[in-house]
């Protein structure tokens, strides 16, 4: 670990010295300015998508059909569709319930804009499930162990291990936009800091923090403001206040990134880069410019300016092709989202189940796809760093929906609108040329509507096997290249 | 009696008294600054957003409205870049309690609140009775050289506001550099009055305590 942390600090020294850095080389090459590097060439991203509230396996690509249950009876009792519900795309060995009118009192309430198998149509060969049986229903901790693994790489979160493996030349290598327990970092010690998440609360805004005074009306030019920062930093060494906590590890820290990543990030003019908001949404008096990439994403996030979930997936791709991060988190939040003159989104996200799962579940896994669907496309379409000689973006990519766990499989006996209860039974749904797609792997019993696992060296369903949190981590880190000891054999997921 | 111990009583205290330098200005007595040590647990608590917020507005004299608006959006500081200065958001993202440590973009944010909070503070004196920047003519074209009265009492006056501490000789003599460009030129005052806001109110003595 050590001479990890003394190579990064190489590399900026000596991207320093050369007036670049790795971030500003992958910037350069971006505007075609100059060749990579080997790590550039090796990187995989990863996109987490925290599907908040309990997304359920069962109301999405591995639906059961009320034949299969065999028993109408209790079929009525289950959460198993009507055989005419569930649709199987040409060429998808995965299938998916269809549209679904919301019924009851919450009729009419929402709308939908995009349906399942839609997504399966055009991502099938691409997209994985894999059965899970998690080991919390509480929200905060499902969220958690869902991205720990339950604690199976010494507490490291798969963001902060992706950050460690691959975004050591990175400035900020892992960017966290979720909410709850996808935010709270893990718990191994031995962690270098620059893994460690930076919290993006708005993406919107984010861009502003690329640069200490670009759009602040009235200062001075940035010849001058140099000079005040080199007058501050005269002061803060000199300072009585600077040399009695010279060795506080918090004012170092600060420091090093004042210090050292502030001037990189600003010489790439990564604010206007980053920039989410359109020209007519910025008063010229800030001189500020949208990104260059904002026709490009507003083509697949229409919604972006008032829905946080597309404004956190534009802003993660932006991340990823300015070479900034190597791993984005979003996440759902709480509040509904409008779309025409209906409600697009439940409230609570996928929680919306307790008080009308079949609609909560359909609303929002059509969100989510959407968002899939919008991030395949882009990473398919832009070259990483703009550089072909890198190859597409997809190419290195992996999208990982992450959840806090699964929904009650039961029902009262025939009703077409109940609420479910959290439920440790589920799978998981990643999108990834990196992995085998167009199937399941485990398997769900009919007369229960439970998953049952898989072995991950060979990729066979038992229904005496169950797949924990751990073994999703381990897929995950196996198709990364991520290597820790207690590592689950996947082997047979990998493509 | 009682008089005796009384006095008695007091003398330790008197004694740390006038063992305190006085808050004469200028920064003209000897702090024994050489004599300090470094912490050896290094110890600092972070500024954050609330607390930040409400220091500038104290120091600077302004209303929650003007410390800092990020590009006409939303506050800076409660909105915007709230969990890069050290906030909670418990509503919106479930973060119920603010990070332990600052981020990178940290430093980034906190230049942005404090140029936007000096420079709305340098517009505001300019455009009326002035509050902070009372020594200055905003309006000259030269900022004061370092040798001026009106230089040490700018300084001064933010050392103390942002601070509570008045300027010690070498850090006037710093300062100084920002009274002209880097050819030597003079700059403005206005430009002057914003650059020392700017390079004292994101000192670190300034962000941790």
């Amino acid at each position: 670990m050590t001479s990890k942390i003394g190579r990064r600090n190489m590399l900026l020294a000596m991207a320093g010295a050369m007036g670049t850095t790795a971030l500003g080389s992958a910037l350069g090459r971006a505007a075609g300015e100059r060749a990579g590097s080997n790590a550039d060439k090796d990187r995989k991203l990863l996109f987490v998508l925290c599907a908040t509230g309990g997304a359920s396996i069962v109301d999405s690509f591995l639906p059961v059909t009320r034949s299969e249950v065999g028993d109408d009876a209790r079929a009525d009792t289950l959460n198993a569709y009507e055989d005419d519900k569930v649709i199987t795309p040409t060429g998808s060995n995965l299938r998916c319930p269809g549209y679904f009118e919301s019924v009851g009192l919450l009729a009419g309430l929402y709308e939908t804009t995009y349906s399942l198998d839609g997504f399966l149509k055009k991502h099938h060969p691409w997209t994985t499930v894999l059965t899970q049986e998690c080991s919390s229903v509480n929200h905060s901790v499902g969220q958690h162990r869902s991205v720990t693994g339950a604690g199976i790489n010494r507490g490291r979160t798969i963001m902060e291990a992706m950050a460690v493996r691959h975004g050591e030349d990175l400035i900020i290598p892992n960017c966290n936009m979720a909410n709850d327990g996808y935010i709270q970092p893990g718990v191994d010690p031995s962690m270098p800091a620059f893994a460690r998440a930076e919290i993006i609360a708005s993406p919107l805004g984010f861009a502003a923090a690329m640069d200490g005074v670009k759009g602040v009306v009235g200062a001075p030019g940035r010849g001058l403001v140099e000079r005040a920062r080199g007058v501050r930093e005269q002061l803060d060494d000199a300072s009585t206040f600077g040399r009695t906590f010279a060795d506080s590890p918090r004012r170092q820290r600060f420091l090093a990134n004042r210090r050292e990543v502030q001037p990189r990030l600003e010489s790439a003019n990564l604010m206007d880069r980053l920039t989410l908001l359109p020209p007519e949404l910025l008063d010229p008096k800030y001189g500020v410019m949208s990104s260059p990439l904002l026709p490009t994403l507003a083509s697949k996030f229409s919604n972006m300016l008032v829905d946080p979930w597309e404004s956190q997936a534009a802003l993660s791709v932006l991340l990823a092709y300015y070479g900034l991060s190597c791993v984005s988190t979003i996440g759902l939040r709480q509040e509904p989202t409008f779309g025409n003159e209906k409600l697009i989104t439940t409230p609570i996200a996928f929680d919306f189940s307790h008080s009308d799962h079949r609609i909560a579940q359909y609303l929002m896994w059509g969100h989510v796809l959407r968002t899939i669907d919008a991030l395949v496309d882009l990473l398919q379409q832009l070259d990483y760093l703009g550089d072909p000689a890198l190859g597409k973006m997809w190419d290195r990519s992996m999208i990982y929906v992450a959840t806090d766990f699964g929904r009650d499989k039961t029902r009262p006996a025939g009703a077409e609108s109940w609420g479910t209860g959290h439920s440790l039974n589920n799978g998981t749904l990643i999108v990834s040329p990196l992995l085998k797609g167009n199937r399941v792997f485990g398997g769900i019993e009919p007369t229960t509507c439970e998953t049952y696992g898989f072995d991950g060296s060979t990729g066979d369903a038992d229904p005496k096997l169950e797949c924990s949190e751990g073994h999703i981590y381990s897929a995950i880190a196996q198709a990364m290249d991520i290597e820790f000891p207690e590592r689950f054999d996947m082997s047979a997921l990998l493509a | 009696m009682i008089m005796h111990k009384l006095v008695h009583s007091l003398v330790p205290a008197l004694l740390l008294v006038a063992g305190c330098r006085d808050g004469g200005g200028g920064g003209s007595e000897d702090t024994g600054a050489e004599e300090m040590q470094r912490a050896q647990r290094g110890e600092l608590q972070w500024k954050r957003n609330a607390a930040l917020q409400q220091d500038l507005m104290r120091a600077l004299e302004l209303p929650e409205d003007r410390v800092c608006n990020e590009l006409g959006r939303g506050s800076c500081t409660r909105e915007i870049h709230h969990i890069s200065l050290g906030g909670a958001d418990p509503l919106r993202i479930g973060l119920y309690e603010p990070l332990p440590d600052t981020l990178v973009s940290t430093p980034i944010v906190l230049e942005r609140v404090v140029m936007s909070a000096c420079a709305n503070r340098a517009e505001l004196d300019r455009g009326g009775s002035p509050a902070v920047f009372v020594d200055l003519d905003l309006a000259a074209a030269a900022a004061p050289s370092p040798d001026d009265k009106e230089f040490t009492a700018t300084v001064t006056a933010l050392y103390r506001r942002l601070l509570s501490r008045d300027p010690e000789p070498h850090e006037l003599t710093t300062l100084g550099e920002l009274t002209v460009d880097d050819d030597g030129k003079p700059v403005s005052a206005h430009d002057f009055a914003l650059l020392a806001c700017f390079a004292i109110g994101t000192s670190t003595e300034f962000l941790f305590f």
